[in-house]
């Protein structure tokens, strides 16, 4: 496993360019760690005035969102724009993971990777726009291609799974961790002018498999314009950061159906399926 | 008298269909041979396994839906 942690404002042996690779830390590391105070500084006091003065949130808000673990599983299209709200919110801790390069193509709606970024690692990219961002959040970057094998390592200590993967077979992985570390997963998923989203939290909600219980080839260039992963990662963030805080109405057990194209949004009402082949049927997930 | 269809609202537009026949079946009427697709009736999310046993009625709200699964 490939992965850096840190802080913007250090230097870190880690985000030096060696050989022609960027990463060459094959360990986990948590350097920085020990800068991580749960009490709110006069800086982050004034960095999240707008959103302390919300009644909803104030300083225990905040200090819950600091005190925050969530994995971004993906930093495309929908990655990008919900790791950029939740680190500029304040959560306090953000593991990202990515195994692929940016390329060209990928301009037009990842709006963390710019073109000076092309051939880089997504999660270097990320990484680097998003410590810049808010250095008081503490990001962790993954250069990885999630699999079952390695998704109980690099979920670590996280409470909260965002879906920004572009495919089934890893939104499987992700739904099977979280149903075995019973932690919330945000599913979100885009194609052309239109996507989907829902919260599965295991023991309460539907799992993904129960409505997704086929598995679909993936397609690679399914056709997206960016504002569509911007808005359905904009709930995701929305949903975390409402979990997290525990306030308003989020979607667990609805589906919402988001149609760009025509301005329509639809809500479907979602049940756990007693056939399901994963929360139904294993006793682990029961 | 037993009417020889019924109306119901498929993928938004106005459909008329033969009565008393099943998700499974109106499926197949309209070709829809992918596996992954998902049925919702009424707003409410139809299980794969309930679609041989699930009718539909006059009235009724359908919505062939495909997932996205883009990023």
């Amino acid at each position: 496993m490939v992965l850096i942690s840190g802080f913007a404002e250090n230097s870190h042996p880690a985000c030096e360019p060696k050989g022609g690779e960027f990463f060459q830390i094959v360990s986990l590391i948590h350097w920085g760690a020990e800068r991580i105070s749960i009490m709110l500084s006069e800086e982050e006091l004034i960095r999240y005035q707008r959103q302390l003065i919300i009644p909803d949130i104030g300083e225990e808000g905040q200090e819950k969102l600091k005190k925050s673990h969530v994995i971004i599983a993906g930093v495309g299209g929908l990655g990008s724009i919900s790791a950029s709200y939740l680190v500029a919110a304040g959560v306090g801790h953000i593991t990202l993971v990515d195994g692929d390069r940016v390329e060209p193509t990928n301009l037009n709606r990842q709006i963390l990777h710019w073109t000076s970024d092309v051939d880089k690692w997504k999660v270097e990219s990320a990484f680097l726009k998003l410590s810049e961002m808010n250095p008081y959040c503490r990001i962790t970057a993954v250069h990885e291609r999630i699999n079952i094998h390695n998704i109980m390592d690099i979920l670590g200590n996280c409470s909260f799974i965002i879906d920004a993967t572009d495919n089934f077979q890893t939104r499987q992985v992700l739904n099977t961790a979280s149903l075995r570390k019973k932690i919330p997963f945000i599913y979100g998923g885009v194609n052309k002018f239109g996507g989907m989203i829902t919260t599965f939290v295991p023991g309460e909600t539907p799992c993904f498999e129960c409505v997704f219980p086929t598995m679909t080839p993936s397609e690679k260039s399914v056709g997206i314009l960016g504002p569509v992963p911007g808005v359905i990662a904009s709930m995701q963030a929305m949903e975390v950061l409402k979990l997290i805080l525990g306030i308003g109405e989020t979607l667990k057990g609805k589906l919402l159906q988001i149609s760009l194209f025509n301005m329509k949004f639809r809500e479907i009402s979602i049940d756990r399926n007693p056939d399901c082949s994963m929360c139904g049927k294993k006793e682990e997930f029961a | 008298m037993i009417s020889d269809s019924v109306e119901i609202v498929l993928n938004g537009l106005k459909t008329r269909i033969a009565p008393n026949i099943s998700i499974e079946q109106l499926l197949r009427l309209m070709n829809e041979g992918d596996l992954q697709i998902i049925v919702e009736c009424n707003g409410k999310f139809i299980f794969p396994q309930k679609y041989s046993s699930t009718f539909i009625h006059d009235g009724d709200n359908i919505e062939l839906i495909n997932p996205d699964f883009g990023g």
